[in-house]
């Protein structure tokens, strides 16, 4: 049972459904009676919500890194490797004549402007776009059967991160936090970078708490724009916000006399101090300063002639030290859409691919590459799990009168890497085209349920009551994907 | 289910089933034995009353009766041989006791007993491909689909209900009604030897009336006026004057909102606006006021434009339906039939989960894919309740034709006599022609329409926002109809070699590059479609004063001079503008150019936004006829270029001397003006509401397997709910019925007087709005998912009296309020045993504290610091700046303006991007219907009360209140403070450290203070 809402508890049993009189000896007996397939609350202690908690089963990873490509990163021009496509260039794809994707018509079979290279040990083709990132393929398990349920940005955003295609699920770290609370409470449990040319297109929805308690709920800043309400306004010194904490306490720890043992109050009180706390924690956390001239090269954020490169290199830097600080869960996302849809800012390129593509493409790769190369060597990847994703795949044709692909939901490619994950490794395939997944299919439910298991937590039993539904992030659906599990 | 061993019980059995038989008139009459049909007779028996334990999910006793594997194996059936088969043991009584199953509910008829023991005898054929389904936990016999006053203390599978007790006391006065609640609460108590808490005083109940009702702290004056009131009933006379205070609709408009999942733009991720919203908003809030019957109130959301077509008011109450979010992309723009046939199948589910829940909390949804696995309620039967609203889209919608036409006339008139005023200040002033006004439709003085434009491919007039235009045919001139344009083109220069026309008199133009031959939107008085920005080099073009001639590459546009200056007066011409690239600074860029009679006279290549602003004065020669403007892509793509040409004019370069009669003319032009525009003003929006369109062109609803819209089958089902409800008919049409009806029947069958669940929902509601949790403690789910009532005659007491009182919410609050139960305290001693024996407080043994939440801490904020703006009604304000784009931009600003300190009600809510503090503080997002309010406290939540400037800002207000208020004596101001704020004088030891704490730091660190203090955030 959940009891972080407090003395009053009013959601207490609302969360399981318990009938009539919740009083203690009925809740022994619900737990008596709870079976494999009921659900597992977390334990949560109201002054200390975000306290660290035990997993369902041992966990591989102890936190999550989410890698999120904004605008559907096409799987063909990046990991997933179709020599048929290079042959079949020009000619029409087979039974697409009236096949109307999100856009309308398709044109000729295209291959992929950039060069495919073996690269590592194993001799993963990937392309010339991501050159950096593909040097790391041996550390690398790729999906490339990945399969979605929608064609359209906002909801494909949505299906990723929260499970549904609607607006308002609670997004994975929200969940993750929920279930697990987070090993540093002096930082923000669940931290979301957003690219530095803005949100993405699904916005606060991406790490939104949907229904859960907004307490998890995840915190938006990256490295040029920081976190809100931290720094001591402007006007008030520091010996004034102290007395003002001060004067604050003793009129709430006399208001509290008032309760004796309510722990909601007593929560309130100690929020301003680890408040206090995070003052203190989360610029040191933010300070780059500390960085080395070599860290800052290797990433790229030192770069004057690709500024944008340099700017989503500091997020780069930024996620690599909330992750070391024991953040939970961090999302550090690239490309967004308010500074420009289709393809402008993100990954969205219907139009004029290779032009778009060659932007954004240097923008991703040196500094995500050094990111991970960096967790490696730091030991980070032993126990943290990176996943990379984007909304769902492009088309492998042009579309009809235009340079670009149109979205696909049929076949798309994620990839995961270091605590728990099998590598190198390929899993599922596309046809030879790279249209639709026809080796190994799997869904985006299988993908989080996989997650999930890999953070110690069974999808099944990690749910909450709303509005009639035991939700869970994987609906009713999601089977673990043990191939790819180490 | 054990096995029973023993041959003597099972001959018992085997006599008991002959004797049956004998006795069984019917079998007298016919005695040839008929053949039993297994999916018709048996099959129902097992899953009424064996499957619900005995399933593959469940497995009591290691058995599934939901195939016959189990069934065969150790016997439990031996086909041929009813006198061998344990099944027929277990279920038959012997020696008077009650059969060993089932073990929950009534042992099996004889005739059930019968079938089975036949069934057997005959083989006990079980066709393999018949897979008995779970029945749902709940059944027709469920609690909540019990008429009113039939439900039991404890039981509720209704199963083994106890005798039925009366709950048809009701007397009119609200204080004696008031006593039955109370003596419902206390025979609970005692049942558990436990007692109610002491009336908390009258300081504590002031303050939780008043946010209880109005979503406010108490004023000081108030609080001493009823501490003081000698009046014995001054409780009482609180209570009418806080139901009778317009703050009362605003708060409880808030609370029904949330259910609605109510929000000024569509979500998803456009997320567009949605300005004509807040009609519905204000019904709301004005329904509450009025106390409207809430038979009534659920009729007029349901279905008010069909049962009253005449009434305004009950036609824009169905925004309720509409109220949701809705995909843009999805519904619209999408090319893919599949992806909108997903969209609109999501939309219906929505809108009828939204009716069912917020009504009747029935968890309709959960039957989308299969049939309910808890409720009684089918697959096809949700699906039936989606062809109600089969036909119902979401849109913009004219509340009625004649006030519009009205409304439109005035309009006209009003934009008329303003106009006649701006043209002769213009002559006057010798401001010269504005083109982006003549693009508009104007005459160059003001009377074009803002965002209007005109078509380059064919010069036609557009009003709405197009993209990429198709059909586009370069280089070709088309007339324009305009008096002062004379056409327009799209231009391809074929590497400067194409003669582009751009005149009605063969005029052409040369030396232009080669374009892509795209075209994007319109040519626009005002910024293009999707503009990024209207703002360069430090003006923004879109504000009072200013105007922007969108011309979106490719286009061009020609303007006939003559007409211009015939018009005008101005004989010599001069062509002043301020031009630009207004796209997103991203490299892309765009060329510009401007020719008289086809003679290039300026040109602006590559120009990026990062150039800024391009001043240009041209003086015109008096023989000259044309001036065209011209914008073209630059060869590197057509999207972003938008160029744009601010405050573009022709003046006359004659300067213009007035005479004494002009000047004074000018005087009281001017005067004109203002009261013209103030006129304008007062008529305000027109008479339009987001609400329900019926659209013809839609089909009907057929049941789709698994929920998967590209998966329907069976018939086109009838209009129709749920037969759960024993009590009333589930059929609301046919599948010829018209739109409008479906939704009367269906209004109707929510509101039927036999309907239970209705009264129960609502009086539940009103006592977790009271309590902050219900008797039933899931608002909306009261089916078997949900939770039982605590109090359930209470419930089903509240439920009748409601309909007692001809449905007055306000009346019920009375009786709730007047209840001992709710003026308890909520303090309680640390070791009071209740609070280790009901923690949770389901008992009641005292009030919950709670608190208040994100809009009531904005908004008792205002109203401490003096700043709350009470102005009521009306378009939502908007704390953000807007910016237009293909997901346009809301950036939430510092509330810091009189506008902006109106009521949360009245804010703007944006769906995709809420506003931060209060999401932090726990508002919930509008995709989700919200029956309850959670609370969480996090060192987040903390910095923003602390930090967040809107906060620090009100502090300071706060405090420069409090010189006023008290003067400057700092002892005196304290003591305002904390009356204001929490309702109580500080004691000493409070005033001695707020003193302290002013001497070093200042009024404004005490205001500070208590915005943050627990005290001030939690009611009691």
């Amino acid at each position: 049972m959940t009891h972080l809402l407090n003395r009053r508890n009013f959601l207490a049993d609302t969360a399981t459904g318990l009938s009539g009189i919740a009083l203690a000896s009925l809740l022994q007996e619900q737990q008596l009676l709870s079976a494999p397939t009921e659900p597992l609350r977390p334990q949560i202690d109201a002054s200390k919500p975000f306290a660290s908690r035990e997993p369902h089963h041992p966990a591989a990873a102890k936190r999550v890194l989410v890698i999120f490509c904004s605008g559907a990163c096409s799987q063909l021009d990046t990991f997933d490797y179709k020599p048929e496509l290079i042959k079949q260039h020009g000619k029409p794809l087979p039974g697409a004549e009236d096949l109307l994707t999100f856009q309308g018509k398709q044109g000729m079979l295209t291959k992929s402007p950039w060069e495919f290279k073996p690269r590592g040990e194993s001799g993963k083709m990937v392309s010339e776009l991501v050159p950096q990132l593909g040097e790391l393929a041996d550390d690398m398990c790729f999906l490339h059967s990945l399969t979605g349920k929608t064609n359209t940005h906002g909801p494909g955003e949505n299906f990723m991160s929260t499970g549904y295609t609607l607006d308002g699920f609670p997004s994975m770290g929200a969940w993750t936090t929920w279930a697990l609370g987070t090993e540093n409470e002096n930082l923000p449990s669940y931290v979301a970078i957003s690219d530095p040319r803005g949100t993405p297109q699904s916005s606060v929805n991406n790490w939104g708490p949907g229904f859960l308690p907004a307490a998890y709920q995840g915190t938006e800043f990256n490295a040029t724009k920081p976190l809100g309400n931290l720094d001591i306004p402007e006007g008030i010194t520091e010996a004034t916000d102290k007395s003002t904490r001060n004067f604050l306490n003793r009129l709430n720890q006399q208001h509290l006399s008032k309760f004796p043992g309510d722990t909601e109050l007593a929560a309130r009180i100690s929020s301003y101090e680890l408040a206090a706390r995070m003052q203190l924690s989360v610029p040191e956390v933010t300070d780059l300063t500390t960085e080395s001239q070599s860290i800052l090269r290797e990433y790229g954020a030192d770069d004057t002639t690709n500024p944008m490169k340099a700017k989503f290199a500091k997020n780069c830097i930024l996620a690599r030290r909330l992750l070391e600080k024991g953040v939970r869960f961090v999302q550090l996302f690239n490309g967004a859409y308010q500074t420009g849809g289709e393809g402008v800012s993100n990954w969205d390129g219907h139009k004029s691919l290779a032009a778009q593509y060659s932007k954004h493409g240097p923008v991703l790769d040196q500094p995500c590459a050094a990111l991970l190369r960096d967790m490696k060597r730091r030991g980070l990847l032993e126990d943290t799990l990176v996943v990379w994703m984007t909304e769902f795949g492009r088309m492998p044709t042009f579309q009809a009168g235009a340079s670009g692909r149109d979205h696909n939901p049929d076949g798309f490619t994620g990839w995961m890497m270091g605590a728990g994950v099998k590598a190198p490794y390929t899993y599922g395939a596309t046809d030879e085209f790279g249209h639709k997944a026809v080796e190994n299919v799997t869904t985006v439910y299988d993908f989080h349920a996989t997650v999930l298991h890999l953070l110690g937590l069974n999808h099944k039993r990690l749910s909450y009551y709303h509005n009639g539904f035991e939700r869970r992030l994987t609906d009713v659906h999601g089977n673990v994907i043990n191939e790819v599990v180490a | 289910m054990r096995r029973k061993e023993g041959a003597n019980g099972r001959s018992a059995c085997l006599w008991l089933i002959f004797a049956a038989v004998c006795h069984s008139g019917l079998r007298a009459e016919k005695p040839t034995i008929e053949t039993i049909d297994f999916r018709k007779q048996v099959a129902p028996i097992l899953q009424q009353h064996c499957v619900g334990c005995h399933s593959p999910e469940n497995n009591q006793g290691n058995l599934s009766l939901t195939t016959f594997d189990d069934l065969r194996r150790n016997d439990f059936v031996v086909p041929g041989s009813p006198s061998t088969s344990h099944l027929i043991d277990l279920l038959v009584s012997q020696d008077g006791a009650k059969p060993e199953m089932p073990r929950k509910g009534r042992p099996l008829s004889k005739g059930n007993l019968q079938v089975l023991s036949q069934w057997i005898s005959q083989g006990a054929r079980w066709p393999s491909d018949v897979i008995i389904p779970v029945p749902p936990k709940s059944q027709e016999t469920w609690w909540a689909y019990q008429p009113l006053g039939t439900t039991s203390a404890t039981d509720t599978s209704a199963t083994d209900r106890d005798p039925r007790r009366p709950v048809a006391n009701h007397p009119e006065d609200p204080q004696t009604a008031a006593q039955v609640i109370d003596q419902w609460i206390r025979e609970k108590l005692d049942q558990h030897r436990m007692s109610m808490s002491p009336r908390a005083d009258r300081r504590t109940l002031i303050r939780r009336l008043t946010f209880d009702l109005h979503g406010l702290p108490p004023t000081p004056e108030a609080v001493e006026t009823f501490v003081r009131d000698p009046d014995p009933d001054a409780y009482r006379n609180l209570i009418d004057r806080m139901l009778d205070s317009p703050r009362y609709g605003e708060r409880y408009a808030r609370h029904w909102l949330d259910l609605a999942h109510y929000a000024d733009t569509h979500g998803f991720e456009r997320d567009q606006r949605r300005d004509n919203a807040w009609r519905y908003r204000d019904y709301v809030v004005q329904a509450f006021n009025q106390d409207k019957p809430y038979d009534r109130f659920l009729q007029e959301q349901i279905a008010g434009d069909s049962l009253w077509p005449n009434n305004n008011q009950a036609i824009v109450a169905t925004g309720f339906l509409a109220a949701g979010p809705w995909d843009l992309v999805g519904h619209v723009e999408t090319k893919s039939p599949a992806l909108r046939r997903s969209a609109r199948s999501l939309d219906l589910d929505d809108m009828a989960t939204q009716v069912m829940t917020s009504t009747m909390a029935m968890t309709v949804n959960c039957a989308r894919c299969h049939d309910h696995k808890l409720d009684p309620i089918t697959q096809r039967e949700y699906y039936q309740l989606r062809a109600v609203f089969a036909a119902v889209k979401r849109e913009d919608r004219v509340i009625n034709d004649e006030m519009l036409q009205q409304y439109q006339k005035q309009r006209e008139q009003l934009i008329s006599e303003r106009n006649q005023v701006d043209h002769e200040i213009g002559r006057l002033e010798g401001k010269g022609v504005n083109l982006a006004d003549i693009v508009g439709g104007g005459n160059g003085f003001g009377t074009g329409t803002y965002r209007n434009g005109i078509d380059a491919r064919n010069a036609k007039v557009q009003t709405r926002d197009f993209g990429k235009l198709g059909n586009v045919e370069t280089n070709q001139f088309s007339p324009s109809s305009f008096e002062f344009i004379d056409g327009v083109f799209i231009p391809d220069g074929q590497n400067g070699t194409a003669k582009i026309p751009v005149s009605s008199t063969g005029v052409t133009i040369t030396g232009i590059p080669t374009t892509s031959g795209n075209a994007w939107d319109m040519i626009r008085n005002g910024p293009v479609a999707s503009q990024h920005s209207t703002e360069l080099g430090g003006i923004d073009f879109s504000k009072a004063g200013h105007t922007l001639l969108g011309l979106h590459a490719n286009a061009g546009i020609t303007f006939d001079l003559d007409a211009i200056r015939i018009a005008s007066g101005h004989d010599q011409l001069r062509f002043e503008t301020k031009l630009g690239y207004f796209g997103a600074d991203d490299g892309s860029h765009a060329d510009a150019w401007i020719f008289l009679d086809g003679k290039q006279t300026s040109e602006f290549k590559k120009l990026k936004r990062s150039d800024g602003l391009q001043p240009v004065e041209i003086e015109i020669p008096a023989q000259t006829r044309f001036l065209t403007l011209v914008s073209t892509d630059g060869g590197n793509g057509f999207g972003m270029d938008q160029i744009g040409f601010g405050d573009a004019h022709l003046k006359s370069f004659q300067p213009t001397v007035l005479t004494k009669p002009q000047r004074d003319r000018l005087t009281q032009l001017r005067s004109d003006r203002k009261q013209a525009h103030a006129r304008l003003q007062a008529l305000g929006s027109p008479p339009r509401f987001f609400g329900p369109v019926a659209d013809s062109t839609s089909t009907a609803v057929r049941l789709l397997e698994r929920g998967d819209p590209e998966s329907p089958s069976g018939p086109d089902l009838a209009p129709g709910s749920f037969s759960a409800l024993a009590m009333l008919d589930p059929s609301l049409g046919t599948a010829e019925s018209p739109e409008q009806d479906r939704r009367a029947s269906l209004a109707r069958w929510i509101t039927s007087e036999n309907n239970p669940l209705t009264p129960r929902v609502i009086a539940n509601r009103l006592w977790h709005w009271h309590f902050g949790r219900g008797l039933v403690a899931t608002p909306s789910d009261f089916g078997a998912g949900g939770g039982a009532p605590s109090h359930p005659e209470l419930l089903d007491w509240l439920a009748t009296h409601l309909v007692h009182q001809d449905w007055s919410l306000k009346a019920m609050h009375r009786v709730i309020l007047l209840s001992e139960t709710y003026q308890q305290q909520s303090k309680h001693q640390a070791n009071h045993p209740a609070s280790e024996f009901d923690a949770d407080n389901r008992l009641l043994w005292k009030q919950n504290a709670r608190r208040i939440e994100a809009e009531a801490i904005r908004d008792s904020v205002l109203l401490v610091s003096g700043k709350l703006n009470n102005q009521a009604g009306g378009p939502g304000f908007e704390d953000f700046h807007y910016q237009d784009a293909y997901a346009p931009i809301y950036t939430y600003i510092t509330a810091d303006k009189p506008e902006l300190w109106r009521r949360s009600i009245y804010r703007y809510i944006v769906r995709t991007t809420p506003d931060r503090f209060l999401t932090t503080l726990d508002c919930p997002d509008p995709a989700n219907f919200t029956a309850q309010r959670q609370t969480t406290t996090t060192p987040l939540q903390s910095l923003a009360l602390y930090n967040n400037e809107f906060m620090l800002k009100q502090a300071g207000y706060f405090a420069e209140r409090l010189q006023q208020d008290v003067g400057p004596h700092q002892a005196a101001q304290i003591h305002r403070a904390f009356q204001l704020a929490l309702g109580r004088s500080p004691d000493d030891e409070e005033t001695a450290l707020a003193l302290d704490l002013v001497d070093q730091q200042g009024m404004f660190a005490v205001c500070r203070a208590l915005f943050n203090a627990n005290e001030f955030l939690y009611v009691d």
